[in-house]
Parts: C-alpha cells; structure tokens; sequence
C-alpha cells in the first residue's frame, strides 16, 4: 500500500475523530456553561459553540485578534487542583528530575494553600503563569527569548534562551523553573532541557490545534478556556457576569488568568 | 599633567612571577569549576529556583559596581582637574577594565547556556535593562582603552582629546552603574529590589569599593616594586573612601526609612533588620559595623593619620562591607518569599511562603575566584607591559607647593 | 624580534594550512550505507532523491525557519518539522529498546558524527518518537492529526481537515 493511500485513511479516520471531539466538547461546554450559572443556557447555540471550537488552520498565524485566557473557579476545584497539576506533568513531561533537589524541581504548576490569618478561611488552587499582558518576564529578558504572542500566550522561546533567570527574579508569580539537569525522553510536543527557564505555556500546542490544556481539561467543570477578546465566549461572558480575581492585582498585569472564589 | 612625573613598567623577577603563578591557579580553579558546571547543570550549585541568582553573581555585580569606582580615581583627576589625581588615572583605568572583564566573565560563565554567548549579542530586547548593560559594559570597555590612550600617548591629538575623553568616561560611568543599580530598582515582584534609590545607591557603593581596591592595589605594587608612596596621595584616597562610606549610609537609611514607611514593606524590613539570621548578621555586623562604622572610624580617628596599616585595614573592610551588602540584597532579597496573598498564610509544593536558605557550593566560589583571579593577572601584566605606575609618588613629586 | 614573529607566525599557518590539506586526500566516506533508513517510502524514486539532495543541503535552514514560525506565529504544519522527522528517521521504542541521540545508529548520529557538527537540538527535543504506552490517548489523537502530512501533500491534506 502505498504511502499516500495510508495518509488519506488517516484523514478519513481523522474527521472520524473531530467530530468525535466536537461531540465532546459539545457536550463538556455545555456542562461548564451549565454550573457556572449563565442563566441563559438556551442562548448558548451549538453554532456559537462550535465556532469556539474551530481550530485555526495549522498554516496560518496566530493574531492579536485572539487573547487567550483561564478562569479558574476554585470553589469548583474539589482536589484544590491537584488534577490539573498531575495533567500538566503528564502533558509536558515535568517533574521527575533525577539529580536536582526539591528546590531545584521544575514545577510549571502548583496547588497553593492560602489561609487568610484573621478569619483562618482556607482556599486551594493551582497557581502557574498567568499569562500577563505586560509581562515583566517579557520586559526584562536580555535576548527576547522570554515572549508573549500575538494571541496573548507568554512563552519561552528556549532557542535564545541563555539562561540568565532574570524572568524568574521578575516574575510576581513564581511561575518559572530553571532545568539543572539534562534531561531525556521529553515529550514530543513539549521541549525541556538543561540550561534554559520553562513555565506554563498554556499547552500552546494544544491550543494551536484547537484543543483546551491539559490543565482544563482535567478539571472541566472548574476552568473556563477560551477567548478574552471575543466578548461571546462563555469566558468572557462569565468574567462580564461574575467577576474575576487577579492574583496581586495591584502590579496592573492585567493577567489572562483570573479566579473566582479566592 | 605634572611634568615632573615620569611612568615605567614595574614589576619583573621572582615575585612578578609568583603573582602570575597564583593568579593563573586562581583562573584554572575557576574555569575547572565552569566546566564541571557546564557539564553537569545547575544542579551542582547551591543556586535553585527559589534562589535563583547566587554567589557567581554576588561576585559578578562586586566587580562589576567596582570597577565604574576604581575608573572614578582617573575622573577626578580629569574631569575636576585634581592634579593630584591625574598620575594616578592610567593606573585606575587599567583596574576599571580588569575589574570588569573580570565580572563579566563570571556573570556569563555562569549561564544556563554560555555556550549561547553570540546569542546574546546578536538578540536584543530593547525593553531588558540587561541588554542596555551589555551595550554600557562594551562601550565602556571600549571608552576605557581609549581614555588610556589620551593619556598614555604623547601626541598632541591624543592630549587634546585628554579632557573629552575623561568627560565620556564619567558619564558613562554614572550611566553604567545606574544601569547595574536598576537591574534590582525595577524588579517590582521582589519586596527588597522594588526602590529607585537603587541606582544612586549602586553609583555611591562603587566609588567605595573602587576607591578601596584601587589604594590597596597601589599600595602593594609600591611596596613590591620599591617606589615611594606618600603620604599626601593616601591621605586623599582615604578621606575619599570615608567620605563615599558615609554617603551609602545616608543612602541606605534613606531606602530603609522609606522601606518602614510602608506598612507593605514591614515584613521585609524586619527580616533583614531584626529576625533574618544570616542576612541580620550581614547587615548589622557586615555592612553597617565592620564596612562603614569601623572603616570611618580608622580614616577619621586624628592618632591614626598617616597610618598605612590602618588605611589598608579599613579598605580591606569596606570590600567586606560592600560584599555583605551585594551579598545581603542579592540573596536575602531572594530568600524572602514573594507575596502572593497580603495577610495570609501560603503553603505548596514549591516552597510558597517558605523563607528560602541557600549555601553556596564549592563550583561556585570556584567560579567567582576565577573572575578575581582573571582581573588580578589582568592587572599585574598591565603593570609590567604598560607605563602605568609612577616612578615616584613622594609628596614632593605629587604635591607641586611641598617645599 | 620582527623576523621571530614572522617565523612564529608563518609555521603556524603551514600547520594549519597542511592540517586542512591532511583532510582533502581522503576518499568520500560511503555515508550512504551507514545512514539508517527511514521508516516511510516515498512514492516515487524522483520524490525520494529530490526530498535527499534538498535535505542533506538545507536541512538546518527548513528547520531553522519553520522554527520561528512556530515559536512566534504558532505554525505547525507537519512540513518541516523537527517532529515530523524524527516520526519518520527514528523507531518507535519498542520495550527498552530505546534509540537515542547519543547512540552510533540514531539517523542525525550517523551523519553529524562524521561531519563533526554538534547538534544540541536534543537537549531540549525529544529524539525518538512517544514510547506508545506513555503517549496519552489525547497525545495519540494528536500524533494522527498532524501526522497525516508528511510530505508535499501537507497543503492538500490541511485544507481538507480545515475546510470541512
């Protein structure tokens, strides 16, 4: 058989599976959009959620006419987040380093416990880049490896990383990891290694292929995913309704994830 | 410049080559622990993501801060026209260069990928304070040599450019430090570093540490090449090294105050003032007592004047003051969490809300000897291959009204 | 003191200069027989030997360049790249037989030791394709959508997936 024929099979098989994730995610937001209390579910049509769902065709550029961004509902979160954090290193790979200590670990996201001193009240969530718009870690970096792109999303472009960790002074969030040690087997979709900063990417290769993160999809029925620009997404509309938190709101970040119930 | 004055070469003989020996083992050890750094990753350290930054750049930022106050002697000298200070300026400016070479090897040795230097200099962010300072730190390299070269070269250009090019050099210098000072000024998520006071701070610290290392440096290549030193040169450098001490006290209780102010800033404030161990210690013991209180006190005290032993010591102090300082900003600024939740408590696995310890490790003091010991070389072979050193500084050749 | 640092000076360059020449004098290597084979077929032999003279040329450009535009533009089409030719150049791990970038016989291995040119491409990529029992069903899913494009075929295929 040849190699062509062998191809268009897996186109075939291919549409099989998107409208198997279509189904999916047909049936995952309505599930969100349900909890999170938009009253009006009946407005929510399948068109505008299929349109979230479009991938952007793998040819084209990614543009500012898109901000992607996170809203994590704590209250929602039942294990704190400790799923989103065992779906992120499954995803990218993190978190079994061999030589480095504990402070040495990478972590790209970690479940955080804040109790409030006066009232002792406990709130548990996962806490990784926040994916600012004016980014410090952005601003500061030496090479312009540490970058937002057009779509919002900031990355580390560890081709011109040199490792010099000034983004991990400047980040607010401690969201940043520096690898001490070689590593090997990394994920295909997930490039890590020795000598260069790595933090959340919000699984951009994921979302390049219209899919959620990792993150979102182990915690569903708790993180919104979607278009901040677009004031029709359901995360748009849930920020417009409900509010959002920013984690230390007083910097003026304006970061592309926000919470509710912290 | 004073007529009187000739230059020669200095140096040569069995101590010249002790120096060599002694600072090429210093530079062997240090580029032995790059390698094995290089090699095995940052693991080897005691640097990790909580403290990120660690000795290599204590070590590096010293240097670097110093070598804008030794280069300072020379603008004196010119740029006031202190004629006392103008036989001093080549000497100044070959340890400016050293030190900066010296400081700027240890920062970029200790990178993630030093392999990856070009990229440094072929990627710029405009925005990144560090991309400025890779462009002060080689124009001020560059302006260094040809500062020397006004001064060194007998022809009439080269003297009518003497003025200029001191004036470049000053500028560039304050620039240069305000640019080392604000790596930290701007760092806004960090408690200790967010404070414009930085940069003025960094510039009052330089002229003490350069002042420091430039009269020991003046002092040992006198006493080992057997000129004559007098007292009238030393008396200016120390009066000069109180004055600076006095002024980064100001400063320091400037930024202190301001920090007590605010009530946000409490918590940090009284980590390094009153519960911080080590960096209490550092503080109070290191910085305040030691590298200011006890250096002024061995300049100004009137039954000490003229003493050699009292100078050096009191230099000697200020290097560990500005040390202890570098070192207490730098790594206990790091070590105290970041504030994710004002007035709550935060916990994970990552060490929120944890104050963070770090011990450096043997590499890592290696790594930073090895840049001392690169700008030490530097010196001693510009004082055998250049007429930098004065064949006299006797206070009748220095001081044109001795009798 | 001139003519010593002339001397110096010139038998350096003669080392260098015969070092290089000690270089020329060998017959071209039989690289072909040594370059492990890629696990899919081209249709043709004419696609085949274009797809050699344009890669063994050009390759670090097209990677280069499909680089930056999948950091900055977040381009990823199977065409040019990294992972499309490590699916193709490098088994699939089968138990613990793993092929890594250090081993003699891993496709980029076999040509960039004899040429001598360092690669750290793998200190960040992965070098040979998921294990199967560690890649996910969502990364699985993943591997067949992009990995239907493998060579010029990709535009075909992409409009057809975006147009539906």
């Amino acid at each position: 058989m040849s190699d062509r024929n062998h191809m268009h099979q897996n186109v075939d098989q291919n549409r099989g599976d998107d409208g198997n994730i279509n189904a999916y995610r047909r049936q995952f937001m309505a599930s969100v959009v349900g909890i999170s209390g938009v009253a009006t579910v009946a407005t929510i049509a399948p068109g505008i959620i299929l349109q979230q769902a479009q991938a952007k065709p793998a040819d084209e550029m990614v543009t500012n006419k898109v901000r992607w961004g996170l809203l994590i509902d704590t209250s929602r979160l039942t294990d704190g987040g400790d799923a989103c954090v065992e779906a992120c290193k499954k995803e990218h790979g993190w978190g079994n380093e061999k030589l480095s200590n504990k402070e040495q670990d990478a972590q790209w996201i970690r479940k955080v416990k804040v109790t409030e001193k006066m009232t002792g009240h406990v709130t548990s969530l996962p806490v990784m880049c926040q994916h600012c718009d004016t980014a410090p870690c952005v601003d500061v970096c030496p090479t312009g490896a540490s970058m937002k792109r057009a779509d919002g999303i900031v990355l580390v472009n560890k081709h011109i990383c040199i490792g010099c960790r000034y983004c991990m002074m400047a980040c607010p969030y401690k969201a940043r990891s520096f690898v001490h040690e070689t590593l090997t087997d990394q994920r295909p979709y997930s490039p890590r290694g020795r000598g260069v900063v790595e933090s959340c990417n919000m699984c951009v290769h994921r979302v390049d292929a219209g899919k959620k993160p990792a993150c979102v999809e182990a915690a569903p029925e708790a993180i919104l995913f979607g278009d901040l620009n677009d004031k029709e997404s359901d995360i748009s509309k849930a920020l417009k309704e409900f509010g959002g938190t920013q984690i230390r709101a007083d910097l003026g970040l304006n970061t592309g994830v926000r919470y509710r119930g912290i | 410049m004073n007529k009187r004055i000739t230059f020669s070469e200095a140096g040569g003989g069995l101590g010249f080559i002790t120096l060599l020996m002694v600072t090429g083992g210093m530079i062997a050890l240090g580029f032995l622990s790059f390698l094995y750094m290089e090699h095995s990753g940052h693991h080897v350290t005691g640097m990790n993501n909580q403290i990120v930054w660690g000795l290599p750049h204590v070590f590096a930022i010293f240097m670097i801060v110093a070598a804008s106050g030794a280069a300072n002697i020379g603008s004196v000298g010119t740029v006031f026209g202190k004629k006392i200070y103008q036989p001093l300026g080549r000497l100044s400016v070959i340890i400016a260069i050293a030190l900066l070479i010296g400081g700027l090897l240890v920062l970029v040795l200790d990178l993630g990928h030093a392999d990856r230097l070009i990229v440094a200099m072929t990627h710029f962010n405009p925005k990144s304070i560090f991309t400025w300072n890779i462009a002060l730190y080689s124009g001020f390299l560059g302006i260094m040599f040809f500062y020397l070269w006004t001064m060194m070269d007998r022809s009439k250009l080269a003297k009518s450019l003497y003025k200029p090019a001191g004036y470049i050099a000053f500028l560039w210098r304050i620039i240069l430090t305000m640019g080392t000072g604000s790596i930290f000024g701007f760092l806004v998520s960090r408690q200790y570093y967010d404070a414009a006071i930085m940069a003025p701070l960094f510039i009052t610290l330089s002229y003490v540490l350069g002042t420091a290392i430039y009269t020991l440096v003046l002092m040992a290549a006198y006493k080992w090449t057997g000129r004559e030193l007098g007292d009238k040169v030393l008396n200016r450098l120390r009066y000069t090294l109180a004055i600076f001490i006095a002024a980064v006290l100001f400063f320091e209780l400037a930024r202190h105050l301001t920090n007590l102010y605010a009530t946000e800033h409490h918590g940090i404030e009284s980590y390094i003032l009153l519960d911080g161990g080590i960096y209490t210690f550092l503080f109070w013991g290191g910085q305040i007592f030691l590298g200011s209180l006890v250096p002024m006190f061995l300049v100004w005290c009137k039954k000490l004047k003229d003493n050699r032993l009292a100078l050096g010591v009191a230099a000697a102090l200020a290097i560990l003051g500005g040390v202890s300082f570098i070192y207490n900003v730098l790594i206990g600024g790091q070590s105290y969490p970041l504030v994710l939740f004002p007035n709550a408590v935060v916990e994970s696995s990552f060490f929120d809300g944890i104050t963070n310890s770090y011990f450096p490790s043997l590499p890592e003091m290696l790594l930073g000897i090895g840049g001392v010991g690169v700008t030490l070389l530097l010196i001693v072979i510009g004082v055998k291959v250049l007429r930098l050193l004065p064949d006299s500084l006797a206070d009748k050749v220095t001081d044109p009204h001795h009798k | 003191m001139f003519s010593k640092f002339l001397s110096v000076t010139s038998s350096l360059l003669l080392l260098v200069f015969l070092i290089g020449v000690s270089g020329c004098g060998n017959e071209p290597p039989q690289i072909e027989s040594k370059i492990t084979k890629a696990l899919k077929k081209f249709d043709t032999e004419e696609q085949n030997t274009a797809h050699k003279a344009e890669m063994r040329k050009y390759h670090m450009d097209h990677l280069k360049h499909k680089r930056d535009l999948t950091m900055y533009g977040g381009i990823r089409t199977a065409e040019d790249s990294l992972k499309g030719c490590i699916d193709c150049h490098v088994p699939v791990p089968k138990g613990d037989k793993v092929v890594r970038h250090t081993d003699p016989e891993h496709f980029c291995k076999t040509c960039h030791a004899y040429a001598s040119v360092e690669i750290d491409c793998f200190q960040c990529h992965a070098d040979h394709p998921d294990k199967p029992e560690s890649a996910t069903a969502n990364n699985a899913l993943m591997d067949e959508n992009l990995g239907i494009v493998a060579d010029d075929s990709t535009r075909k295929t992409s409009t057809e997936v975006t147009g539906q």
